[in-house]
C-alpha cells in the first residue's frame, strides 16, 4: 500500500516536473523566436534605412562622398564617380587624393573634420578647362565610439559661374553702350553753351548730332526691352499669314533699299500660316532684312524666300553683300558684337539685332542658321514650327 | 609578419598620396601664375612665389619617405619601380613649380606696365599644358597607359602652339617698339609653358616604366632633364 502511494506520488511529481520542463522549453523557444523576429525586424529596418539613404544619395543630383578622418573614401554615389571619372565602385576604400587629384579638396575636408564644424567653399579643380566645385563639408560621429566621418556634398558650379560672368559683362556692356552717346550729347551741349551757339553752322551740326545720338539711345533702350521680353516670357502666340507680314516688312524697308541702291526681291509661297508672336516675328524679319541691306554695297541684291518644308516653315534672307569672316560667325549673335563697329554705328546699328533674332526664334522653338562667304554675301535663315490643325 | 606587410603597403600607399598631393599643388601654382599674368594681378603672383616653399617641402618629404622605404623595406620589382618613379616624378613636379614661380615673376613685372600686348593664345596653351600634367598624374594613379599616350600626343600640339606664339610675338615686337620689353617677357612665359609640357611627358614616361618595366623615350624631343 505504502509502495503504491509512493509510486503514485512519484508519478505525479514526474508529471509535474515534465510539465514544468515542457513549459520552460516553450517559454525558452518563444523567447528565442521573439528575439529572432525582432532581429529580423531591425535588420529589415536597417536595410530600409540603407536603401533610403542610398536612394537619397543617388537622386540628389549632387556628388556625395563620405570619408574617414584619414581621408579614405567610405561611400561615394554615382554622381561622384562620374564627376571624378572613376569606374563604378572604385572610389570606396581609396584615399580621396587618388580620386580627386585635388589637394585643396582633401585639405579642406580634413581641416573641417578637425574643427568639427560644417563649412562650404568653392574650389578650382585641376585638369582640362576651368572647373569650379562648390564643396560642403559636414562632420558627424558614427555610432557611440566617437569615431568621426566626413560627408562631402559637391556640386559643379562651373556653368553657373560662366553665366554670372556673362551677366556681369552684359551689364558692363550696356552701361558702356549708353555712356558713349550720352558723353557726346553732353559734350556738344556744353560746347554750344560755351558760345558755339552763335556760330549758326556749327550749332546746326551739333544739334543734328545731339538728335542723332538721342535717337540712338532710344533705339538701344527699345532693343533692350524687346530682348528682355524675348528672353524672359514665353511668346504670346496668334495665328497669322507669314507672307503678308513679310510683304509688310519689305514695303517698309523698300525706301531704305532704294536709297542704298540695293535691289529687294522676294519669293513667297501664297499661303504660309504660322502661329507665333507677330510683333516679335516682325522684329526678326526687320532686323535680318535691315542687316542684309545695310551690309550690302550699292548695286547688290537682297532676296527673301519663305517656304514650307516637311517639318517646319523656313525663311531665308540672302544678300550679295560684304559677307562675314568665318572667325566672326560664331560671335555675331552675341549681344553688342559688331564686326565693324564704325560701319554699324554709322548706319544706326545697336549690335543687338541678331541676338534679338536668335532669342525670339529659339523661344518659338525654331532655329537660326547663317552661312556666309567673305566679300560675296551671306544667308541668314530661321525656322518656325508648322501649324498643326 | 602580417603587421609589417600591412605597414609596408601603407607606406607605399602614402607615397602615392604624397606624389599626388604635390602634383595637385604644382598644378595650382601653374593655374594661379597664369591667372596672375592674364589678370595682371600682383597679389596672385606673390601668392605663387610664396607658396613655392610648400612644393619644396613636399619634394624633401617625398624623397626622405622614399629613402626610408628603400632602406627599411627593401622593395623589389613593381614596388621598387614605384619608389624609383616617385623620386623622378617629384623632380619634374618641383621644376614645374619653379617655372610657375618664373611665370609669376613675369606677371609681377608686367602688372606694373600698362602696355597691352596680345595674350590671346597663352590661356589656350596653358590649359593644354595643365591637361597634360593632369593626365600624366591620372595615368599614375589609374595605371592607365592610354593616358600616357594622350600626353605624348598632346606634346606635339603644345610644341606647335609654342612656335605660333613665338612667331606672333616676334611679329608684334617688330611692328611696335613699345611692345618689345613686354614681348620678350612673354617669350619667356611661352618657353616656361613648353618646358612644363616636357616635364609632364617625363612624368608620363615614368608611369610607363612603372607599369611595364620598360624604359623608353616616348617623346621624340626629350629636353626636360635640365
Ligand atoms: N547680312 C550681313 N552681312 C554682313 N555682316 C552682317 C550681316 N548681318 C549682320 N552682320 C554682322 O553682324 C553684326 C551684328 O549684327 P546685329 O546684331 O544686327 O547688329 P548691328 O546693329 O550692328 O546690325 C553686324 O555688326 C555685322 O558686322
Ligand atoms: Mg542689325
Amino acid at each position: 500500500m505504502l509502495l503504491w502511494i509512493a509510486t503514485f506520488l512519484l508519478a505525479i511529481a514526474l508529471i509535474i516536473a515534465l510539465m514544468v520542463l515542457a513549459r520552460e522549453r516553450t517559454t525558452h523557444s518563444q523567447i528565442v523566436q521573439r528575439l529572432e523576429e525582432s532581429r529580423d525586424r531591425r535588420k529589415r529596418k536597417a536595410l530600409n534605412y540603407n536603401l533610403k539613404l542610398r536612394a537619397v544619395s543617388e537622386t540628389s543630383g549632387a556628388a556625395i562622398v563620405m570619408v574617414d578622418t584619414l581621408g579614405t573614401v567610405v561611400h561615394a554615389n554615382t554622381t561622384a564617380e562620374e564627376m571624378f571619372d572613376i569606374a563604378e565602385g572604385e572610389m570606396v576604400g581609396r584615399p580621396l587624393i587618388q580620386c580627386t587629384l585635388s589637394n585643396d579638396l582633401v585639405q579642406f575636408a580634413l581641416e573641417t573634420a578637425k574643427r568639427g564644424k560644417k563649412a562650404c567653399r568653392d574650389l578650382a579643380m585641376p585638369g582640362p578647362g576651368p572647373r569650379i566645385l562648390r564643396v560642403s563639408v559636414f562632420v558627424f560621429e558614427v555610432g557611440l565610439s566617437g569615431k568621426k566621418e566626413v560627408l562631402l556634398v559637391i556640386v559643379d558650379i562651373t556653368e553657373l559661374r560662366r553665366l554670372e560672368t556673362i551677366r556681369r559683362d552684359f551689364v558692363a556692356n550696356v552701361s558702356h553702350e549708353l555712356r558713349t552717346p550720352l558723353t557726346s550729347i553732353r559734350a556738344m551741349a556744353e560746347t554750344l553753351q560755351d558760345g558755339a551757339m552763335d556760330n549758326k553752322e556749327v550749332a546746326d551740326r551739333f544739334l543734328e548730332t545731339i538728335i542723332r545720338e538721342s535717337d540712338r539711345l532710344t533705339r538701344i533702350s527699345e532693343d533692350l526691352l524687346v530682348l528682355a521680353d524675348a528672353t524672359s516670357n514665353a511668346p504670346d502666340k496668334e495665328d497669322f499669314e507669314l507672307a503678308t507680314l513679310i510683304n509688310l516688312v519689305l514695303d517698309r524697308l523698300r525706301p531704305m533699299a532704294k536709297e542704298r541702291q540695293v535691289v529687294l526681291e522676294a519669293h513667297l509661297l501664297g499661303h504660309i500660316p504660322v502661329r507665333a508672336n507677330q510683333d516679335q516675328i516682325d522684329q526678326v524679319l526687320s532686323n535680318l532684312v535691315d542687316n542684309a541691306i545695310k551690309y550690302t554695297s550699292p548695286g547688290g541684291k537682297v532676296f527673301v524666300e519663305a517656304k514650307i518644308e516637311p517639318d517646319t516653315i523656313a525663311v531665308f534672307v540672302r544678300d550679295t553683300g560684304i559677307g562675314i569672316l568665318e572667325e566672326d560667325l560664331p560671335r555675331i549673335f552675341e549681344r553688342f558684337y559688331r564686326v565693324d563697329k564704325a560701319r554699324s554705328r554709322a548706319s544706326g546699328g545697336t549690335g543687338l539685332g541678331l541676338s534679338i533674332v536668335k532669342n525670339v526664334i529659339e523661344a518659338h522653338g525654331g532655329e537660326v542658321t547663317v552661312a556666309s562667304e567673305f566679300n560675296h554675301g551671306s544667308t541668314f535663315g530661321f525656322t518656325l514650327p508648322k501649324v498643326t490643325s | 609578419m602580417q603587421v609589417t606587410r600591412n605597414q609596408y603597403d601603407n607606406e607605399l600607399e602614402e607615397l602615392r598620396n604624397m606624389v599626388l598631393t604635390m602634383g595637385s599643388e604644382a598644378d595650382k601654382a601653374l593655374d594661379l601664375a597664369m591667372q596672375a599674368l592674364t589678370q595682371r594681378n600682383v597679389d596672385l603672383a606673390e601668392q605663387v612665389i610664396q607658396n613655392d616653399d610648400v612644393l619644396d617641402q613636399l619634394d624633401l618629404d617625398i624623397e626622405s619617405h622614399c629613402i626610408r622605404i628603400l632602406a627599411l623595406q627593401q622593395p623589389i620589382a613593381r614596388d621598387l619601380r614605384l619608389v624609383g618613379t616617385a623620386m623622378k616624378i617629384v623632380t619634374d613636379l618641383e621644376r614645374i613649380g619653379d617655372h610657375s614661380v618664373d611665370i609669376a615673376k613675369v606677371a609681377r613685372k608686367l602688372a606694373g606696365s600698362d602696355g597691352h600686348g596680345p595674350l590671346a593664345d597663352f590661356p589656350k596653351m596653358a590649359s593644354e599644358v595643365r591637361t597634360m600634367l593632369h593626365k600624366s598624374l591620372e595615368a599614375f594613379v589609374k595605371h592607365d597607359l592610354s593616358l600616357v599616350e594622350e600626353v605624348v600626343d598632346a606634346d606635339d600640339k603644345v610644341d606647335r602652339m609654342y612656335r605660333m606664339i613665338r612667331e606672333d610675338l616676334h611679329r608684334t615686337m617688330q611692328s611696335s617698339s613699345s611692345l618689345v620689353v613686354e614681348g620678350s617677357y612673354l617669350l619667356f612665359v611661352a618657353h616656361y609653358l613648353e618646358r612644363t609640357a616636357d616635364h609632364s611627358v617625363n612624368i608620363a614616361e615614368r608611369v610607363y616604366f612603372m607599369e611595364t618595366g620598360v624604359l623608353t623615350q616616348l617623346a621624340k624631343s626629350h629636353k626636360a632633364n635640365s
